[in-house]
């Protein structure tokens, strides 16, 4: 697959160098960015809504990919100015393209050409049943991880650094409108947040456990599949990955769930009773030091001892 | 001022052993408040300004146990420090909570909200001071007992129920914001802010008290201490204390 799928970018390339003048000096960029690189450049889809077709060079450039040229992934472009290039999809990746309602973009498809291993990981997931079963809204490759402006995991820019995994899968996973369709909860990112990973990443803790860390990441699966990191039959290992000596016991006791008077109801009332316990404390300590001052201030002023 | 001369009579209020637990107290428990309450607001900015000054996440939690071996360590002292007073046969229940001592609270009320024309009079250790000072064991042993048991939540799950190491979680870190904000209203008030002592007393550096504070603050104290032995068992160590 892959063997022909770059032969016909090769086809492309040789179709690109017949048409005139419009052929790339090897090292720079083609021809593409005197439209695409203005800031307003955008076309009107169908429905009336404009589409920016801008990419900004310099973020580009900056980008892990910043090194290739536009039609590297834009294989159908070769030919310029647009003449589209007809290129056979991988058959093993079509079905995830429906995604786009337009002409499938090789673009797209094109990250498989470098990053085969990801996909083949990728056609296991979860994300990738849901696509090819017609879930138009389950995530593809630029989904996580951008597109113009792919930066490498080590960068804490990136969509896919430690730091931004969480607020990467939020994006889907915290909206209800997505979510409660696919009967997916949408408390999780919330219920990370306040767990220890959380609260340890977001005070920048080395090696602080993401979704990813455990849910696992191009082959993410329901944890009610056997073949997930969670399943009940393989969830303790995972925590080992961090947790030395790591239990089922000690593995199922971390759940994403936020305390209520039916889910944890000891831990909530706890937490409710403690709010109550500090609220009328501190405020009868802070009440009494206030009257005690009080006191002073007005012996003070008629004159008297304190 | 008094018969001795110029200079105002000191008395003796702390050994050396009450000053060096008050400083360890110190280091300790401010230093576990500022490496840990972060922990409990890890979204705010505060907090992880916080965390950067003291070296990064990972340095604040080493730290963090490094300040609670501090305070575990001050615990013993205090420990032994007690037993070898009761050893040595001397009355050691100056911080014994007792009726008066809310007979003191209420009258302390009254007094402040004009009820009453006169303070009410205290021994060594003052209502706010004992419920502090009981409030302080209180709370070292919820944090000492629960801080142990998170300190390694793979080998607690061994031999504890899942339930215990959420609740410690919950009590780790409610407790811990209790005891921060109950030290800067309380503490710093009585130690500090308080006109009687502003701006701050200095007992807890040199272990003195003047003789015109200890009339004011302390007179059953005073008046036991210049009497000679007491008769109140109360305030026996206290006489003892200024007699050592």
């Amino acid at each position: 697959m892959h063997a022909r799928y770059t032969s016909r970018l090769a086809l492309a390339l040789i179709a690109s160098f017949s048409t005139a003048g419009a052929v790339p000096a090897r090292g720079e960029q083609p021809t593409c960015l005197p439209c695409h690189g203005v800031k307003d450049f955008s076309i009107q889809a169908e429905d009336g809504t404009a589409v920016s077709l801008y990419v900004d060079p310099a973020r580009y450039r900056k980008s892990v990919h910043g090194e290739l040229r536009c039609f590297q992934c834009h294989v159908n472009m070769a030919i310029q100015p647009h003449g589209i290039v007809h290129i056979d999809i991988p058959t093993d990746v079509e079905p995830y393209l429906a995604k786009w309602r337009r002409e499938p973009q090789p673009a797209t498809a094109a990250c498989i050409t470098c990053h085969r291993e990801s996909f083949d990981k990728y056609r296991e997931s979860i994300h990738a049943g849901s696509l090819a079963q017609g879930n138009l809204e389950a995530p593809f490759c630029v989904d996580c991880h951008g597109s113009h402006y792919i930066l490498g995991t080590e960068d804490l820019e990136s969509t896919t650094s430690p730091r931004n995994v969480p607020a990467t899968c939020a994006s889907c996973h915290a909206v209800g409108l997505l979510m409660t369709r696919l009967d997916v909860a949408t408390s999780t990112y919330e219920t990370f947040q306040q767990s220890v990973h959380g609260r340890k990443l977001a005070l920048g803790a080395p090696g602080a456990a993401v979704c990813t860390s455990c849910h696992g990441m191009h082959d993410v699966k329901s944890p009610l599949d056997p073949e997930s990191k969670l399943f009940p039959t393989r969830i303790a290992q995972t925590c080992r990955e961090c947790h030395v000596g790591a239990t089922r016991r000690f593995a199922l006791s971390f759940k994403h769930v936020r305390p209520s008077p039916t889910v944890e109801p000891v831990i909530f009332w706890v937490q409710i009773a403690y709010r109550w316990v500090i609220i009328t404390t501190v405020g009868g300590m802070a009440l009494y030091v206030l009257f005690d001052l009080l006191r002073y201030l007005i012996n003070r002023a008629r004159g008297g001892e304190s | 001022m008094n018969e001795d001369g110029n200079a105002e009579r000191q008395y003796q209020r702390w050994d050396i052993h009450q000053r060096i637990q008050h400083m360890t107290l110190l280091i300790s428990f401010s230093t576990l408040i500022i490496t840990g309450l972060p922990l409990r607001y890890a979204g705010a900015p505060t907090a992880q300004t916080i965390t950067q000054a003291v070296g990064g996440a990972y340095a604040a939690s080493v730290i963090h146990r490094i300040a609670a071996g501090l305070l575990i360590l001050t615990a013993g002292y205090h420990l032994i420090y007690i037993g070898l007073c009761i050893y040595r046969g001397k009355q050691c229940t100056a911080v014994t909570p007792r009726w008066k001592d809310i007979a003191d609270f209420i009258g302390m009320v009254k007094y402040n909200l004009g009820l009453a024309r006169e303070k009410p009079r205290f021994g060594r250790y003052t209502f706010d001071q004992k419920f502090e000072y009981w409030a302080l064991v209180w709370g070292c042993v919820l944090m000492i007992v629960t801080g142990s048991i998170l300190l390694s939540p793979v080998m607690t799950l061994q031999y504890l129920p899942v339930i215990l190491l959420k609740l410690s979680r919950v009590i780790h870190s409610a407790e811990a914001l209790l005891a921060a904000l109950a030290i800067t209203v309380w503490h710093f008030y009585h130690a500090h802010l308080a006109p009687d002592v502003f701006p701050m007393s200095k007992i807890w550096l040199t272990g003195l008290i003047s003789e015109k504070e200890i009339k004011k603050l302390h007179p059953l104290e005073y008046e036991q201490i210049t009497r000679g032995s007491g008769e109140h068992a109360e305030q026996d160590d206290a006489a003892n204390a200024a007699n050592d």
